[in-house]
């Protein structure tokens, strides 16, 4: 058992306190595999006991707002990081939530870890035990044991992120003492090799990717604001728009029909790359066309309660968008 | 005295080459770029990856049986324009389908694990045995020849010495090999006769002398030790006492609700379980020609049980969960007296939300009633 960091300790403390007005609260907790973390549902004071916080605690539980506050009655506590509160203003900006029934309870971020990236970097073997200190990852397998740099292996979105200690959306702010100490990089600086490839290229790029798709829909279920899970076009009976196959025909289908979907509202939280079991780069997708969507339209998702997004909406006429030029 | 048959590790890669001639060869591959592990031929292993027969593969080898999608037969819709009420359909020849070339190939699967031997174990009594039988999986599965190694490596989600099986678990393998370092021996041999052949064609790979009592020793010891660890990660399961608490339990609502909580229906954990057998029936028509095709399916999905009527009995997350896990391990026990569950560990492993089939049957299991 590691022992309670500060900001866990505080974290509970405002749980505590707010907790009679809440019906539920979804927090995170240990899990038995190494390096990795649960969510956690806390119905029970005695519950809140169980809540951690850390640089392993990557899920985006805002996965969650939707559907529980259409199936419980009461509020629901939610512990997001700074980023993920982006999907949470989504969900608000497209009505898709009600701003009352979530308590969004944001705790200061010191960067998280990415699984894949470790598991990439020690060739795929299977971790037996490992532990985190002093921005040092020890990890064992079945021959070997191997020292990380902390500092290599956080989030992609970590490298970018500016707003670690300034959450844009929050109902209570806990502070963490340790502060994101990361290199930054440029935003969308990973897309500039990318789209130096042909068209060419850049079709065989995404055939290969989404050969591997075994349509297991975890990317789209995990996904904060792909509400339309249970009602999904890619399995539709009647229209019978897409076969229910799984072949890279379909697979490239079903994605392409997801990559429209979140088209200008992704708040790239990344947990559809996380979640994918055949290793996709779905990501990069999705930060092609929100790149692509803030030079149009100046839009990024995930800032603004009362902005709607552009493609949910038109105007007359577009600045960024030349028609005459387009006929 | 006793005898010890193996081959050296180090002839291991001709063995395989040689194989390969007059047999297909499935092992495990790992991919360098991501280190992902799965059953790839072994005509793909080239310099961006490599055999690892230490790991457990992310996906399980039922693909080799039961493919995500198959096509089952072909049709042609015919219609003469002056009989223009008349369609007729030609079927073509589904025979030919079921034992078209890469069916009927010989096919050796080479390192599966124990846990996995006993998945096949549960196919063949879905679609081998029984009244109905799959024509399409008989004829792979009939070519297929399992050479598993035994595992002196358990992880920490592995749990077959739970549910049954243990890691050096041979009954369902055709060839059950133990690492001894620096060679691969024979602990267990079943009675094909198209295994015979293999060994026969492959003799020169395999040594024979007599067995020290030291070699014993370790043998005995590999395997216990194991066990040991196996047996560690979960309490042993007594499958009647479960099925019967899994029934009693069953319309214990608002505690399956609970424990389902974090669940977000996605086929993952299905996918990559080595039992899960659902498919469904489909047909695609393009033109006036068309194929039916029987692909993959998963009952956490809500469309699975939706109706023609828009009534759908298992709506919610946490109904289709409890179908699972009855399924698993009530269902089919109460069917074939056999788990559903190998304990391979898969759905612990790919779950993007850290659901852990043994920390849900502990928490039925606790329930009071």
């Amino acid at each position: 058992m590691q022992q309670e960091n500060s900001v866990e300790k505080k974290l509970k403390e405002r749980i505590r306190d707010v907790f009679d007005d809440l019906e539920l609260v979804i927090g995170y907790c240990q899990s038995k595999i190494p390096l990795k973390v649960n969510p956690l549902f806390i119905q029970r004071k005695e519950e809140i006991d169980d809540l951690i916080f850390d640089n392993l605690c990557i899920n985006n539980l805002a996965t969650y707002s939707y559907f529980l506050s259409n199936e419980l009655k009461g509020k629901i506590g939610i512990v997001l990081k700074p980023c993920d509160t982006r999907s949470i203003t989504q969900l608000i900006s497209e009505e898709l939530l009600n701003k009352d029934r979530v308590k969004s309870i944001v705790v200061g971020c010191a960067g998280i870890l990415d699984y894949k990236k470790i598991v990439k970097e020690i060739g795929g073997l299977k971790i037996i035990s490992a532990d985190i200190k002093d921005e040092h990852i020890r990890i064992d397998t079945i021959d070997e044991n191997f020292t990380l740099e902390a500092k290599n292996f956080y989030a992609d979105k970590c490298y970018t992120c500016n707003i670690y200690d300034n959450p844009p959306y929050y109902d209570e702010f806990i502070e963490n003492d340790s502060k994101l100490n990361i290199e930054p990089r440029k935003e969308y600086e990973d897309l500039d090799e990318f789209e130096k490839l042909s068209l060419e290229e850049i079709n065989s790029f995404w055939d290969l990717q989404f050969s591997n798709c075994i349509r297991c829909y975890a990317c789209r279920n995990i996904c904060p604001l792909e509400v339309c899970r249970d009602k999904c076009i890619a399995q539709l009976d009647v229209p019978h728009w897409q076969s229910q196959k799984i072949n890279s025909a379909e697979g490239k289908f079903f994605q392409l029909i997801r990559a429209f979907h979140l088209a200008g509202r992704c708040t790239e939280c990344g947990e559809c790359e996380r979640v994918c079991p055949a290793n996709i780069q779905l990501l990069k997708l999705m930060k092609k066309i929100n790149k692509d969507v803030l030079k149009l339209f100046n839009y990024r998702p995930g800032f603004n309660l009362d902005e709607k997004p552009p493609l949910l909406t038109f105007k007359n006429v577009e600045k960024n968008i030349k028609e005459e030029e387009l006929i | 005295m006793k005898t010890l048959t193996y081959i050296k590790k180090e002839n291991l890669n001709t063995f395989l080459e040689k194989l390969n001639k007059n047999y297909d060869v499935f092992l495990p591959v790992q991919n360098k770029a991501d280190g992902t592990i799965n059953f790839e031929s072994l005509d793909i292993v080239n310099d961006n990856n490599v055999i690892n027969l230490k790991e457990k593969t992310r996906k399980s080898p039922k693909s080799l049986f039961f493919p995500p999608s198959e096509n089952l037969f072909e049709f042609e819709y015919k219609k003469d324009i002056k009989k223009p009420d008349i369609m007729e359909i030609k079927l073509l020849e589904s025979e030919k389908m079921i034992s078209d070339e890469t069916n009927s190939r010989k096919k050796v699967i080479f390192g599966i694990k124990p846990c996995d031997t006993m998945a096949v174990k549960c196919l063949d009594l879905v679609f081998g045995e029984g009244e109905k039988k799959d024509p399409y999986y008989i004829m792979k599965r009939k070519n297929t020849i399992l050479i598993s190694i035994g595992c002196s490596n358990v992880f920490p989600d592995c749990f077959c010495t739970s549910v049954g099986g243990n890691p050096f678990y041979f009954d369902y393998s055709d060839l059950g090999l133990i690492d001894m370092g620096q060679n691969l021996v024979i602990f267990k041999l079943s009675e094909r006769d198209d295994l015979r052949k293999l060994l026969d064609e492959c003799n020169e790979f395999f040594e024979e002398r007599e067995i020290n009592s030291d070699e014993e020793i370790e043998i005995k010891k590999i395997i216990s030790e194991s066990e040991k660890k196996c047996s560690s990660n979960w309490e042993s399961v007594n499958a009647e006492d479960i099925a019967l608490d899994m029934e009693r339990k069953f319309s214990e609502e608002e505690m399956w609700k609970n424990i389902t909580r974090k669940c977000i229906s996605c086929a993952a954990c299905t996918y990559v379980c080595p039992t899960c057998v659902c498919f469904n029936i489909g047909d695609e028509q393009t033109g006036m020609k068309g194929e039916r095709y029987k692909c993959w399916d998963f009952c956490t999905n809500y469309y699975y049980t939706l109706e023609a009527s828009g009534h759908n009995p298992r709506e919610k997350i946490y109904q289709r969960y409890r179908n699972k896990i009855n399924c698993k391990y009530n269902y089919f026990y109460k069917r074939n007296k056999n788990l559903y569950c190998v304990g391979c560990g898969r759905c612990i492993d790919v779950c993007p939300v850290g659901m852990d089939i043994r920390e849900i049957v502990k928490h039925v299991r606790s329930l009071q009633k």
